[in-house]
């Protein structure tokens, strides 16, 4: 098998089997984004013809705060069991190792998704399964861009002493691009006047957005697994 | 690899030299024990033989290679037992060493990690959490994992720390096997006792430089070498 292949599922085997055990990263996140919904709710609802002003920015803003739970726990395993530098002798996880936590925190991100998103589909009565497929390519390409960038600046903050508060300081801002046309894709599909190609526009550009994250945090992670090994 | 030899090595923090002009050569088919008093310079000295940690000045050379090329190319080549443990303690000792053997790449690896538990006396625990293990047992969990991959060159930092008598002795055996295979081992510790007949050469650290370089053999010699100089 190639090895960047065997090395990257040897990641997500090990993370994946060792949150089996612990469910931190889970239970947090799912208790973090049903409190959400229910606050949003209380504080947002009023009527259905509201849905499509507040629906879309309420479901980026629930993904964005419990993914950050998540991503911010990347590399805490390894930082304390200071496994990050035995890692770092072994050749080949300067690639291997983005990859395999980025599967990882996507694995954590559609966990707490799949429970998320229906609720707040009853919540706010958001008919999200009217147009399934710009949805949910809206809803992955948001998560993969969120979790490309979140993983680069875990492993970018792991020895810092307040990387929890630093972490959405530079998360936030360079995720702005991406969670507008979160925001946009999905609003257009629940506004009466809006076009699905318009939806569709705004889904390329995420997906753009995308490409740009995946490739920059590949290259960029190397430099940091250097400066933090 | 046959030899490392360090020239001139210094590496500073700030305005503290933790190593100083340091010349040194390690050769195939040794064992050397580096001792010193805390702050000594062990550790940084270490760290950097491991290419954790690169060198202010000075040259280090791993046969060919310079420190930095030695960096890039050469770090599948070093086994490495640090202060931490560097294990997951909410996997189980077999699943730790089979992670680290896919990450290495090594093929069956099912029998190698069984093969390594067994060597190191954990076969009966491998299937339990690691934070279930006693020190003594973490520690050989650790020596297993750092000598996974087959390296030449085998960096152990406090290696014997936390095992018993037998744990001691079993450990010791295999260092010396390592040894006649031909591998460059070194190793510091603040146990002199233990260094008797295992260590070839004996290198004492005082602040940051080289204050002996020798190859006692007896406890009594290294312990007599450590009070002249440490």
């Amino acid at each position: 098998m190639n090895k960047l292949l065997r090395q990257t599922l040897a990641i997500v085997r090990k993370d994946l089997r060792r949150e089996l055990r612990t469910r931190e990263i889970t239970l947090t996140t799912i208790s973090f984004s049903v409190l959400l919904m229910v606050i949003f709710t209380f504080a947002f609802y009023t009527r259905d013809r509201d849905v499509a002003m507040i629906f879309p920015g309420i479901l980026w803003i629930s993904i964005t705060f419990a993914g950050t739970l998540a991503v911010s726990r990347t590399f805490a395993d390894e930082r304390e069991t200071g496994c990050l530098r035995a890692l770092a002798l072994i050749p080949g996880t300067g690639f291997s190792l983005y990859l395999g936590k980025l599967f990882t925190n996507l694995c954590f991100m559609l966990i707490f998704e799949a429970v998320l998103i229906p609720l707040l589909s009853l919540a706010f009565k958001a008919p999200i399964l009217t147009y399934p497929a710009p949805f949910f390519a809206a809803v992955g390409a948001g998560t993969l861009g969120f979790t490309a960038l979140g993983t680069l600046l875990s492993a970018m903050l792991v020895h810092h002493r307040l990387r929890e508060v630093l972490m959405p300081l530079l998360l936030y801002p360079l995720l702005v691009p991406l969670l507008i046309g979160g925001v946009k894709a999905v609003a257009t599909l629940y506004d009466p006047g809006g076009e699905i190609d318009s939806a569709w526009s705004w889904i390329r550009l995420m997906l753009a957005l995308d490409v740009l994250f995946l490739v920059g945090g590949q290259v960029l992670f190397r430099w940091v697994l250097r400066a933090i090994e | 690899m046959k030899q490392i030899r360090l020239e001139q090595v210094s590496r500073h923090f700030g305005k503290h030299f933790a190593l100083h002009r340091v010349d040194l050569t390690f050769k195939a088919g040794s064992i050397t024990a580096v001792v010193g008093a805390n702050g000594a310079g062990k550790t940084t000295l270490l760290n950097i033989l491991a290419t954790l940690d690169k060198p202010s000045s000075g040259k280090v050379r791993y046969d060919t290679f310079s420190w930095d090329s030695f960096a890039r190319r050469g770090r599948g080549l070093v086994g490495w037992v640090s202060h931490a443990p560097l294990v997951y303690p909410d996997l189980t000792g077999r699943e730790n060493l089979t992670f680290y053997a896919d990450m290495h790449g090594i093929e069956s690896d099912t029998k190698a990690c069984d093969a390594w538990l067994e060597r190191v006396a954990l076969l009966p625990a491998a299937d339990k959490l690691v934070q279930t293990y006693s020190r003594g047992m973490i520690q050989r969990l650790t020596i297993a994992r750092s000598l996974l991959n087959d390296p030449r060159l085998v960096i152990l930092d406090e290696p014997l720390t936390g095992l018993d008598r037998s744990g001691r002795g079993d450990i010791t055996a295999l260092f010396k096997e390592l040894r006649d295979r031909g591998k460059i081992l070194i190793l510091s510790t603040h146990d002199l006792h233990s260094l008797a007949g295992l260590c070839d050469d004996l290198v004492v650290l005082r602040k940051g430089k080289v204050a002996h370089k020798g190859n006692p053999t007896s406890a009594r010699d290294i312990i007599a070498t450590y009070e002249a100089h440490a």
